[in-house]
């Protein structure tokens, strides 16, 4: 039987309990969403008690399953306003699930001024006081942990910008080296964690009792089916594009296809893209002796993360990432790799999501704040968020806020929450997605599964309005079971060309839950988890209108094809309408 | 013979080193009348190296033509995932050019 930790903040409690039955068989995603909607009132404020932050392993975390170790927060955000679930990897999901804990749940509110940390091992749960920890950056307080509590204990927290509750903090959590740089991004959720009054979680799997399996023998057939298909797939095989170049193989491939949004999504192509391109930091990475194939999620065998050094050598930051390259790079018109580094260090450091951060600063250089292509003036304006002058305050509060600041009506974002990487112009099927998913613009929430799959006829043409809806419909059901599951999303590139590895999914839920489902049934289980969130996004005040992108994208045409947005709200209101 | 045309090659992950390209972007002349295959057998690359293929930023088959002033892109299987996803371009639309060679 799995448990859950709740934390009544406001009284200081913390209390192991047995999964509810309702909740025996979700996890991930659905675990954090389900919870979220049966618990927290839809118009609470989300920094205040009412709200709580759930923080849960995938259902196949703990397992010999490979790349299973993604983690879900989730919570209402302070952001969007809606319901959330933020993604992660790291090595926190697989020691949840080694100690047969499904997740954690923060509730109420520390007294103010009061900062504590959440102490998770083999013997329960215990709240200790953190206010020697306040207003230390991410990295220096991991250091701090890690001398209590040794190098391998996974850590989930926040930097400054989480204690200053700004909408962009996000929640980070070590990696496979203990280095805090895997972060739970998007929306607000380190603000959330910060109106807890709570630094940090640390979790600590010695001696724990591990994963209990219905049928131990049928779930390592089945996940040994699916780590082939994982070795076997060009994309996610040792050596192939993923572990060779990282998530940046999409910049050159992006910017070909005209959908790399350049300087706050005014162009489709940057004319330094090859600078930034994943091409370039493989061999930028690889002369200077640093890591360009790196496994930074416990159970990776995919390894798309880095190490990424400067010119002398010397650590800057892990997983430099396509969304982070692009976001503070083409989005910025800015072409230098180094200083993009040194962005997503600060923006670990300082606990913001480099998305959010990355098209903030853009609006404001659309607004004259900086000038396009101002690496400097970008850093200093990151700096700005982590000191909380008025200034960063803007930034840090993401780049609708930005955007209304400063008197910029071209502004990129849904429900609040800004546009990923590709501009939803050129490649319209994504952009049905950030209209459509209950979380805000976000690229991951209809991503993964490939169309063949999914039955959905026929090429569909990036550049053209017809079949996107269906598409993005079926990839956000397919994401939001893969979500649960706690699988990375890169999972999907195999599964889809090797129908083995994708029909091992429910064999191995099969068998370390004895159940009896059929890949129809995980579908069914993310319908219901759309479902859920769409409820609470409903009750909380969201309606049709609020799943439209903004109109700059219906009417200035996007270069080099010179195309606009122009699926129709019709078929925009047809997406999720189950 | 045709006359020449001039297009911009960009080669995408590791085809750069393959096909003996310092760079990843580089001008080339062919003859008019060339097809995408064409362009790849010149630059001695096998055919089951590249996958993913782009003309002016719009996904292509083997036996699209190239005109004077064209762009074109070639990506290696390990690199053409997305395509099929959030580009979602159709698996067929690429492996197809196979047939349609044949």
């Amino acid at each position: 039987m799995r448990k859950l930790i709740r934390v009544d903040m406001t009284q200081g409690k913390v209390q192991v309990e047995d999964l509810a039955q309702e909740y025996a068989l979700l996890g991930g995603r659905g675990l954090t969403s389900t919870i979220v909607a049966r618990e927290v009132p839809p118009l609470c404020h989300p920094l205040a008690g009412d709200n709580k932050l759930v923080v849960a392993a995938g259902l196949l975390a703990g397992t010999t399953c490979p790349n299973s170790g993604r983690l879900s927060v989730g919570g209402k955000s302070p952001l969007t306003g809606g319901i959330k679930e933020s993604n992660v990897g790291g090595n926190v999901a697989i020691k949840l699930g080694k100690l047969q804990i499904a997740g954690v749940v923060l509730e109420g509110q520390a007294p103010e001024g009061k900062l504590f940390y959440l102490l998770v091992n083999k013997d329960g749960a215990q709240l200790l006081p953190a206010d020697e920890f306040k207003g230390l950056k991410n990295y220096d307080l991991v250091a701090k942990l890690q001398d209590r509590y040794g190098k391998k204990a996974g850590i989930v927290s926040i930097g400054p910008v989480g204690e200053m509750k700004f909408s962009a903090a996000s929640v980070a959590v070590t990696n496979t080296n203990g280095t805090p740089s895997r972060h739970a991004g998007r929306g607000g959720m380190g603000a959330v964690m910060g109106s807890k009054g709570v630094k940090a979680i640390v979790v600590d799997d010695k001696e724990a009792p591990g994963v209990t399996y219905n049928d131990k023998e049928a779930f390592k057939e089945a996940a040994s089916i699916f780590r082939d298909a994982l070795r076997e797939h060009p994309v996610t095989k040792p050596g192939g594009g993923l572990a060779v170049y990282g998530t940046n193989v999409l910049t050159s491939i992006l910017n070909e296809a005209g959908g790399l949004p350049t300087r706050n999504f005014t162009e489709g192509r940057f004319e330094g893209a090859q600078k930034i391109s994943g091409e370039t930091m493989h061999d930028v990475i690889e002369k200077r002796g640093g890591n360009p194939t790196h496994s930074g999620c416990s159970t990776c065998i995919i390894q798309c993360s880095n190490e990424y050094v400067d010119k002398d050598k010397n650590y800057v930051t892990s997983a430099l990432e396509y969304e982070t390259i692009w976001a503070n790079g083409a989005n910025c018109g800015i072409d230098d790799l180094d200083a993009i580094a040194q962005i997503d260090k600060l923006c670990d450091d300082y606990g913001l999501d480099t998305i959010e951060t990355g098209c903030a600063v853009a609006v404001a250089m659309h607004a004259g704040v900086k000038a396009f292509g101002d690496a400097a003036g970008a850093i200093e304006l990151i700096h700005e968020i982590g000191k909380g002058s008025p200034l960063g305050r803007i930034l840090g509060n993401g780049t609708a806020v930005t955007g209304q600041a400063f008197g910029v009506s071209h502004v990129p974002v849904v429900k609040r929450q800004s546009l990923p990487a590709y501009d939803p112009r050129a490649v319209k099927g994504i952009g049905v997605t950030y209209a459509t998913t209950p979380m805000g613009a976000d690229h991951t929430a209809g991503y993964a599964v490939a169309t063949n799959i999914l039955k959905v006829g026929g090429f569909v043409d990036p550049l053209k309005p017809e079949g996107q809806a269906d598409l993005s419909r079926n990839l956000q059901i397919a994401t939001a079971g893969v979500d649960a599951a706690g699988l990375c999303v890169f999972v999907a590139f195999a599964v889809l060309d090797i129908a083995s590895g994708l029909e091992a999914i429910p064999k191995m839920l099969n068998a370390q839950y004895g159940l009896n489902l059929t890949l129809d049934d995980v579908m069914e289980y993310g319908k219901q988890i759309l479902k859920t969130e769409l409820e609470f996004n409903q009750a909380a005040g969201f309606t049709a209108s609020d799943d439209r992108l903004p109109e700059f994208f219906k009417k200035e045409p996007l270069t080099p094809h010179n195309v606009v947005f122009d699926v129709t709200d019709e078929e925009l209101d047809k997406v999720l309408d189950f | 013979m045709g006359a020449t045309i001039r297009i911009t090659v960009l080669l995408g992950g590791n085809l750069r080193k393959e096909a003996g390209e310092g760079r990843q972007e580089f001008e080339a002349e062919l003859t008019s009348g060339a097809l995408v295959e064409d362009l790849i057998s010149r630059l001695g690359l096998p055919d089951d190296r590249v996958k993913m293929i782009m003309v002016n930023g719009k996904g292509a088959t083997l036996d699209t033509p190239i005109s004077d002033g064209n762009r074109v892109a070639l990506f290696p299987p390990e690199l053409s995932f997305n395509t099929f996803v959030s580009l979602s371009f159709r698996k067929e639309s690429v492996e197809g050019r196979g047939k349609q060679r044949a």
